[in-house]
């Protein structure tokens, strides 16, 4: 069997996309709901994830198929192209917020002037072109963009660190129930196991290949906690109210002062890595109708899924503050749903014996 | 294609060979062997004629009870062939071989005394050096192909000659080391250049062209090189090198966008100054590709990024300036190309006046006219000059340039984040000969880091590249932390 993936590049994978995407405004809405305690609802989620992925390793290991191949051994076609169908919904509710987000941020921080859908619509190309890729093309993109993440993520934080007051996250734990609605509030921007969901099946086994999994999703992890501190730190009871805490954050450090927005040049950085990671959802979300179709050419789901997006991004304008209420009121649960719990549920079906038996030869 | 068959008679060949060759510059020189008749055929102008006179001409004329094998044993030339067929009988001449017909033989005798005139080895203009061998090809394959074996000095070098060219029958050498190169890339290579069906090949750059992979995309897919230290380098890091003859650009494939970021003096200096000089190139780079679009999308639509101070000056120099900023960096890009382009074709004589007159007088006068700004034109300038750090890559990144420009001036600065991405996209799923563009950084590679933007120390370069799936990976062998400590201690 060839491989797309290795474990590296997985790694790499969750350390350049999983926290950029983050990093709008999920400080704001998570502040909303817990307020000083933020970072907890935050690591909840991470918690989360991280078992959800842990204990997808495991599934990886046991059945040595992709998710699909599991659906279909064990529940037939028919089932296996329903519970795909329903994958195909949530990454499609997925890859609404980071859009909706990508685009504001796009038109509030580049483009005080001209119109958005001008500017913006050229993405759907690129998300086209991306979509249109083998897994194989995005670990390689994953190879080279990690390193962009990093240091734009690093830049932005070290500059912030000068007006960050680490004593606004105290006391620990005074919000309670906040924490726990904070937790389900954001919880569409995590639930990132179910992209490593469509990974399995598809990387190399190799030694220490759970480990650099682990890591990289470690990495993401403490670069998400890092920002969710630093950002409610900056902007302490502000902080529900700052909708593009990027090019904020670091504008008050004195370098700045006396150079100039040299920060910008990590944001425009952090866009490169940010421009993949949103047309991401649409990647997977196209990889399944391709599959619920059974065609060949993938760029025909791939313009399916665009267009959709395209439409909702830039003619229902009125309707999307309402699009994104419903998917983080009352998706949450169908986020988590997809999310982790089905993944965690793989653990329990068990491999056919001749299933078996071929692992147990290779 | 049909073989004809020499005939016997030597009368029925000179006029087969008057009927077919009728050029003035092709010679058949009728003489004695005892009392046999015979004939050299050759082309005037590329043989020795007094090397023939002194060493095929006049031994057999003294030869007697001549006979084929002895005629072979009689000529002084170490390179002799044996040709059956008329067709090899013209192949040999065109190639500059001087070819024996006797009466009754079907055989001819190829006897190799060429010569004809070629440029002395000097100095490749194209890469020069400060420290290093100053050695380049020129347009002999010959002297090429010696040159590349007076650096690998092992039966293992392989040269590997196909004839090309319908009309033209250009030599050209695969060279590769056995045990080094990837298993089936060389002979992948050898049926690609067989299968060329063309008229003539001129220059290196057809079989490069008919080699490269994706015949439409923007970006090298087989490098070059006028050195052949650098040849020889390559070649044992498991590429495969094609000399052409007539041509001084040896080709190498695999092929990464890597190699170009490498210059020969980097091996020759310190490691410190080659890593610092890589990254330099890398930076250069970007700003030649990035800066004048930056500039349009900054003017145009984000402001924002231009410190206050800068963004004073701006102000001033583009008060009245009739031109769009984005119109006005492509007219100065158009203009700085068309000299560019003129300084390479003109003749030299006239090149110091067009100097002064493009770059002195055009822009000095054409700032003070108000039809451009001066920070345009520094910007272009800066542009230029950074584009040349990497010279094998000039043509693909001055398009990139331009697209880039033609991005920020319509959709800004996130229009370019977008291009670079399609681009990062692009380079990153490309492979050619099984090998990724963006070796070592994509598929990232580590043990192949030691020499990519960073340079290694050479005791940490004891492994050949992986990018290029070499099975035998060693090339340096260095005593191990231990065996160092003992000698330090025997001594």
């Amino acid at each position: 069997m060839k491989y797309d993936l290795k474990p590296r590049q997985i790694a790499l994978f969750m350390l350049a996309f999983f926290p950029i995407i983050k990093m709008f405004t999920m400080g704001k809405s998570a502040a909303e709901a817990a307020n000083e305690d933020m970072w907890i609802s935050v690591l909840l989620n991470l918690a989360i994830d991280f078992l959800t992925i842990l204990a997808l390793i495991w599934v990886d290991k046991k059945h040595n198929a992709t998710f699909y191949e599991i659906l279909e051994e064990n529940f037939g076609k028919i089932v296996a192209k329903i519970v795909l169908s329903i994958y195909f919904i949530y990454f499609m509710l997925k890859a609404f917020t980071p859009l909706f987000e990508q685009r504001n941020f796009v038109q509030n921080s580049f483009y005080g002037t001209s119109l958005t859908t001008f500017s913006f619509a050229p993405f759907f190309i690129l998300a086209i072109y991306i979509c249109c890729q083998k897994l194989r093309a995005i670990g390689r993109l994953a190879d080279i963009m990690w390193i962009m993440t990093l240091i734009s993520v690093l830049m932005i934080l070290a500059l912030s660190v000068e007006s960050t007051d680490l004593g606004a996250i105290f006391p620990i734990g005074a919000n309670g129930v906040g924490i726990l609605k904070g937790y389900g509030y954001i919880i569409p921007w995590f639930t990132d196991a179910s992209y490593f969901l469509f990974m399995i099946g598809y990387f190399k086994k190799e030694r220490h290949g759970t480990a650099k999994i682990l890591w990289g999703f470690i990495g993401h992890a403490l670069l998400t906690l890092a920002f969710s501190v630093i950002f409610y730190c900056v902007f302490t009871f502000v902080a529900s109210r700052e909708i593009f805490p990027l090019a904020e954050m670091a504008k008050y450090s004195s370098v700045i002062n006396s150079i100039g927005r040299f920060d910008y040049i990590a944001i425009l950085f952090m866009l490169i890595s940010n421009g993949v990671a949103i047309a991401l959802p649409m990647y997977f979300a196209t990889r399944i109708l391709k599959k619920i179709i059974g065609i060949e050419k993938t760029w025909i789901p791939a313009l399916i899924v665009n267009g959709l997006q395209l439409i909702t991004a830039t003619f229902l304008e009125r309707y999307q503050q309402a699009i994104i209420t419903f998917i983080h009121l009352d998706m949450n649960a169908f986020m988590l749903i997809l999310g982790n719990i089905i993944p965690v549920l793989l653990l329990f079906i068990k491999p056919k014996k001749e299933k078996l038996n071929e692992i147990y030869k290779g | 294609m049909n073989i004809e068959k020499i005939p016997t008679k030597i009368k029925d060949v000179i006029q087969l060979l008057q009927q077919k060759v009728a050029s003035d510059d092709v010679k058949i020189y009728e003489f004695n062997i005892s009392n046999k008749n015979a004939v050299i055929f050759y082309v005037d102008s590329l043989v020795d004629k007094k090397a023939i006179a002194e060493h095929v001409i006049r031994p057999l004329k003294n030869l007697i009870d001549p006979t084929f094998d002895k005629i072979t044993q009689t000529v002084n030339s170490q390179e002799i062939k044996i040709i059956e067929s008329l067709n090899d009988v013209f192949k040999e001449a065109f190639d500059g071989n001087s070819v024996i017909l006797m009466d009754g033989s079907n055989n001819a005798l190829s006897v190799g005394f060429k010569q004809f005139g070629m440029r002395a080895v000097a100095e490749p203009p194209t890469s020069v050096t400060l420290r290093g061998p100053r050695e380049g090809f020129v347009e002999c394959i010959n002297t090429n192909i010696s040159l590349l074996r007076r650096r690998i000095k092992s039966p293992e070098l392989k040269i590997e000659f196909i004839t090309v060219g319908k009309y033209s029958s250009t030599q050209v050498a695969v060279c590769y080391v056995n045990g080094v190169v990837k298993k089936g890339l060389p002979e992948k290579i050898k049926k690609k250049i067989k299968s060329l069906n063309i008229d003539a090949v001129y220059d290196s750059s057809y079989i490069a062209k008919y080699l490269t992979e994706h015949k439409t995309s923007l970006f090298k897919q087989v490098g070059t090189t006028e050195k052949p230290d650098i040849l020889a380098s390559k070649i044992m890091e498991g590429r495969v090198a094609i000399l052409v003859d007539g041509s001084p650009f040896g080709l190498t494939v695999p092929y990464v966008v890597l190699e170009d970021f490498q210059a020969a003096d980097d091996y020759y200096s310190s490691s410190y100054r080659a890593t610092m000089v890589r990254l330099l190139r890398l930076f250069s780079v970007l700003v030649a590709v990035l800066l004048p679009a930056l500039f349009v999308a900054a003017e145009l639509f984000h402001l924002q990024l231009l410190p206050l101070s800068f963004l004073l000056t701006i102000v001033n120099s583009i008060k009245g300036i009739p031109l769009s900023p984005s119109f006005e960096m492509f007219f100065t890009l158009m203009i700085f190309e068309i000299l560019n382009e003129a300084s390479i074709r003109m003749p030299k004589y006239v090149g110091m006046a067009v100097s002064i007159v493009g770059g002195l007088v055009l822009g000095e006068t054409a700032v003070n006219a108000g039809i451009i700004s001066a920070p345009a034109l520094m910007i272009i300038a800066i542009s230029g000059i950074c584009l040349y750090t990497v010279p094998e890559l000039v043509q693909t990144f001055s398009l990139l340039r331009l697209i880039f420009l033609c991005v920020a001036g319509s959709f800004g600065g996130y229009g370019m984040i977008l291009m670079a991405i399609a681009i990062i996209l692009y380079l990153v799923s490309f492979e050619s000969y099984d090998t990724p563009l963006m070796a070592p950084f994509s598929p990232l590679i580590i043990s192949d880091m030691k020499d990519a933007l960073y340079k290694g120390f050479l005791e940490e370069s004891t492994k050949r590249p992986k990018t290029f799936g070499s099975k035998n990976r060693t090339r340096l062998r260095v005593n191990s932390k231990k065996q160092q400590r003992k000698d330090k201690e025997s001594r």
